[in-house]
């Protein structure tokens, strides 16, 4: 898939250095950068951190887009890399801290608005351990195969199944109470 | 196939005979399919809090960093010495920016090349570019490398000019430089908050290319001189 020619050039603008060109691609993708980071870390603080940083690492790594996939699609890859790599090596709690109401994630303040069973469904994914929530993220909403999230995560396939197994159990059992 | 392993494999064809005969797999593959399409049918979108672009933006390093115009006059000799000017001033302006943060400034500080004797090459009293033109420690990275590379290449044309002892020792230094800038960078990219480290890294280029322009320099004047 090659990318839309007015995002072609905005990259090659801002390969040039030219930061307004990459302030218009962040303008475009900051949403979809966001809502993986806050739905992977489940922390609003965090999510912000790691969107910020996924933007600063693709300034960096611009000139390695080499326009075979969407800017968006590569840019959603790295973030995914900053996020789980940011991760690795620190000690994982095995339950994220409960996140208030005031959370936009757990007030199901996305974009469809109201508190719904979209954000009862949120509020659980953000309550999910760890290793399990990202694996559930990246399959069940944004698609990655398993064979994606070992590759990226560093895991085997089997254990990605195995995450999102539990992650399904998990989810059912707090949507159900 | 057991219950389990039919959990574990409900979309996969070899599970459909058990779930023909087991109705509380079946009510779980449903569950889960349900679960499955809410969570694809989630908004990819969350609109960040607050506007991240500022503080993005303030973190950017400069990706292209142009030498001033001088660096590219024709006179070879000339250019040389530019762009070692050049690129120390960017250093300097970057150090002022980060370690001092007072824009204005007249005199950049500059460490003694005390380790290998090489002499202090920046003039006293130059005067900094205004806030808006220095680069961040990034771009005088890159503006170090160009002007680095453009040395070394003259230094290489001009090695016969000198005996091989002291083609050794220049080397040998410049290997020291290199060696302590790849550790300093390294020990940067660990912690890039600290000041000390970047400060350190500045003067330790600032070094490598003294000693370059020095070394320059002195094979134009003995050629002039011959």
């Amino acid at each position: 898939m090659s990318a839309r020619p007015e995002e072609t050039e905005l990259v090659r603008l801002a390969r040039g250095g030219d930061r307004s060109a990459f302030e218009t691609l962040y303008r475009r993708n900051a949403g979809r950068i966001y809502g993986l980071c806050l739905r992977l870390t489940g922390r609003t603080a965090e999510a912000e951190d790691m969107t910020q940083e996924a933007f600063i690492r693709a300034w960096q790594k611009l000139d390695s887009f080499e326009g075979r996939s969407l800017f968006s699609s590569w840019l959603h890859r790295l973030a995914v890399n900053v996020v789980l790599n940011d991760r690795r090596g620190r000690p994982t709690p095995d339950e994220v801290e409960p996140i208030g109401d005031r959370d936009p994630i757990a007030a199901g303040n996305t974009s469809t608005g109201a508190r719904s069973d979209v954000g009862d469904l949120e509020a659980a994914i953000a309550r999910l351990p760890e290793a399990a929530r990202h694996v559930f993220v990246l399959h069940e909403v944004y698609g990655y195969t398993h064979g994606e999230i070992g590759e990226i995560a560093g895991i085997a396939e089997g254990t990605s199944k195995a995450h999102l197994h539990r992650a399904r159990s998990l989810l059912k059992e707090a949507l159900r109470s | 196939m057991t219950c389990d392993e039919a959990r574990e494999l409900f979309d996969h064809p070899a599970a459909r005979p058990h779930l023909e005969a087991c109705a509380a797999c079946r009510d779980e593959a449903a569950d889960v399919r349900a679960l499955s399409s809410a969570a694809a049918a989630l908004p990819e979108s969350i609109e960040p809090p607050t506007d991240l672009w500022r503080k993005i933006d303030a973190k950017l390093e400069s990706r292209v960093v142009r030498l001033p115009a001088a660096v590219r006059a024709p006179a070879r000799r000339f250019r040389l010495a530019a762009a070692a000017a050049a690129v120390i001033a960017i250093a300097g302006a970057a150090y002022v920016a980060i370690v001092i943060g007072v824009p204005g400034r007249t005199e950049t500080a500059v460490p003694s090349p005390a380790v290998i004797g090489i002499p202090e090459t920046v003039p006293a009293g130059r005067a900094v570019p205004s806030p808006a033109a220095i680069p961040t420690l990034g771009g005088a990275d890159i503006a170090f490398i160009e002007a680095r590379q453009q040395l070394r290449a003259a230094l290489y044309e001009r090695r016969k000019s000198f005996s091989p002892e002291t083609v050794r020792t220049v080397d040998r230094n410049l290997k020291l430089i290199e060696g302590a800038i790849e550790e300093i960078r390294t020990a940067v990219a660990r912690d890039p908050g600290n000041r000390e480290l970047q400060k350190m890294l500045i003067a330790t280029r600032q070094r490598e290319v003294a000693l370059l322009q020095h070394v320059t320099q002195t094979a134009d004047l003995r050629t002039r001189t011959r």
